[in-house]
């Protein structure tokens, strides 16, 4: 299991002649086992963190370091480590479901009739068995990325990472899929980050919540107490604390 | 259950019968009117091109032609690949190379089929080399569109793996360019037809080409348009191939029906 340690990281890109700065002296920590929700509006640079945490963005400044390593500098010391789970289902168009769930299996040269057999347990926890010759175009919006949670789980990996996974199904489809997958994350223990703008959906997943700025940066930073599941009273309380504090932009006091 | 009936699969189009038949009553009908070198009777041009199966030159012509054309184009796919494959993966490599191809690309093909001939010797060697001068920009100009266009989403899911060089390059390099690759060859191989047949004319004592200049010659037309039936036959099934390969490799996509 591992630990994410994030620290005064900086994010700036250059757009033509001027910069932008996505990330702004990010701090956090992540530790092994412990989900952590991360919530904040659109374009607030999550999607910039979770390409520097999966090591494909190198930080304009600070550091991003998994386990004392640094995901972009020791880029293959992470070989088997990293799965995430995209907004998009970024399934491979011309692989049929199966071999979409061997795709990462395969990467990591997994011998051919273990990979298979792995996924297949993969889809059937996911419920999409019967569909393993279909191709991804001829499945619905929530089946496919029920086999992007597949692909990501398959390898076991020590972090999952999920950007706006749900954030484009439709509410019902998004509320089984999310129930499923919190499911999976508490029976294999993963040290995961789950990205989304939807307050709601940080707070059900998240034990706890992160609330990011716009440029990225942490305004709090805050444990989800177990009651809110059913005090509608405490839950309302914490959702108009952490609007607040993304309305503001500024940080809060923690507590 | 009330399922609307599949559309059925016809393996003769009554369209293009009746716009082929159209034409070629019209040419039939115009031969009465016309003197046979300018517009000979179907069953003319038919009898001179039993005449040619028979005497056995239509099957070696034209096969010759058709080797011609493959030899040069595997030859131009494989250095347009190379090219297109290094432009669009390692740095900078495009800047250096790109004007190097759109200069070639520039060169029209009958000027390429004089210059082969002041440069080589033997027909064989001029006709490759000049397959491949004109083939090869052209696919290393589509597989450089075609690498770039890789989705990058899909880069960087695979990326975030950790795959090998040649792993990228095997699992998603190659299957995503495969498409593009296609259709590349259906527009070289209509290309590689002209050019082939002029280089034929010019320098070459063998292959649909030069039969068709030898029945010029003896002003026989029902003879040239044989040669020319052959070709254009030829370069359909070419096309034909390509589209099958085309169907089986993409089975994958969404079908437009």
């Amino acid at each position: 299991m591992s630990k994410i340690e994030c620290r005064d990281l900086t994010k700036v890109f250059r757009l033509g002649s001027s910069y932008f700065q996505a990330i702004r002296n990010l701090s956090f920590e992540v530790d092994a086992g412990e989900l952590v929700a991360v919530v904040g509006k659109t374009g607030c640079g999550k999607s910039s963190a979770l390409n520097i945490i999966l090591g494909l963005n190198r930080p304009t400044a600070g550091k991003l370091v998994i386990d004392g390593k640094e995901p972009y500098n020791d880029f293959d010391h992470f070989r088997g480590k990293l799965s995430a789970v995209f907004q998009t289902d970024r399934l491979i168009p011309w692989r049929t479901v199966l071999r979409n769930a061997t795709y990462a299996l395969e990467i990591l040269r997994i011998p051919q009739e273990r990979r298979i057999e792995k996924a297949r347990c993969w889809l059937e926890k996911l419920g999409l068995s019967g569909f393993e010759n279909a191709y991804p175009h001829e499945l619905s919006g929530g089946m496919r990325q029920r086999v992007g949670i597949a692909r990501a789980f398959s390898i076991d990996p020590d972090i999952l990472l999920c950007d706006e996974a749900f954030g484009h199904l439709d509410e019902v489809t998004a509320i089984k899929l999310r129930a499923d997958f919190l499911e999976l994350v508490r029976e294999t223990k993963k040290t995961s980050l789950f990205i989304t703008h939807d307050i709601d959906e940080a707070m059900d997943l998240g034990e706890r919540v992160l609330v990011l700025g716009k440029p990225a940066r942490l305004l709090m930073d805050i444990q989800v107490p177990s009651e809110i599941k059913s005090s509608p009273a405490r839950r309302a309380e914490l959702k108009s604390r952490i609007i607040k504090a993304i309305e503001s932009d500024e940080p809060a006091a923690q507590g | 259950m009330d399922l609307e009936p599949l559309p059925k699969e016809r393996a003769l189009n009554i369209e293009m019968l009746i716009s082929l038949g159209a034409l070629l009553f019209s040419w039939q009908v115009a031969s009465f009117f016309l003197p046979e070198y300018v517009l000979p009777g179907l069953q003319m041009v038919l009898q001179e091109f039993l005449k040619m199966a028979q005497e056995g030159t239509l099957f070696w012509d034209t096969l010759l032609t058709l080797y011609r054309i493959w030899q040069g184009l595997i030859g131009g796919f494989l250095v347009g690949a190379l090219l297109g494959v290094a432009m669009g993966t390692v740095k900078k490599t495009e800047n250096y190379l790109i004007p190097i191809v759109n200069f070639i690309m520039g060169i029209p093909g009958l000027s390429w089929t004089l210059i082969v001939i002041l440069w080589f010797r033997g027909t064989e060697t001029r006709i490759f080399a000049l397959m491949l001068a004109v083939s090869f920009p052209v696919f290393s100009h589509s597989i450089l569109d075609a690498v770039k266009g890789i989705s990058k989403d899909l880069m960087e899911m695979t990326l975030a793996f950790r795959p090998t060089r040649t792993q990228v390059f095997r699992m998603l390099i190659v299957p995503s360019i495969i498409p593009h690759m296609l259709t590349a060859w259906k527009v070289t191989i209509g290309f590689a037809v002209r050019v082939v047949i002029v280089a034929e004319l010019v320098g070459a004592s063998t292959g649909v080409g030069f039969r068709m200049l030898q029945q010029q010659s003896l002003l026989n037309m029902s003879g040239v348009l044989a040669w020319t039936m052959a070709l254009v036959i030829s370069g359909l099934a070419m096309q034909l191939l390509i589209t099958k390969m085309e169907s089986r490799l993409l089975r994958w996509r969404p079908s437009t029906l």
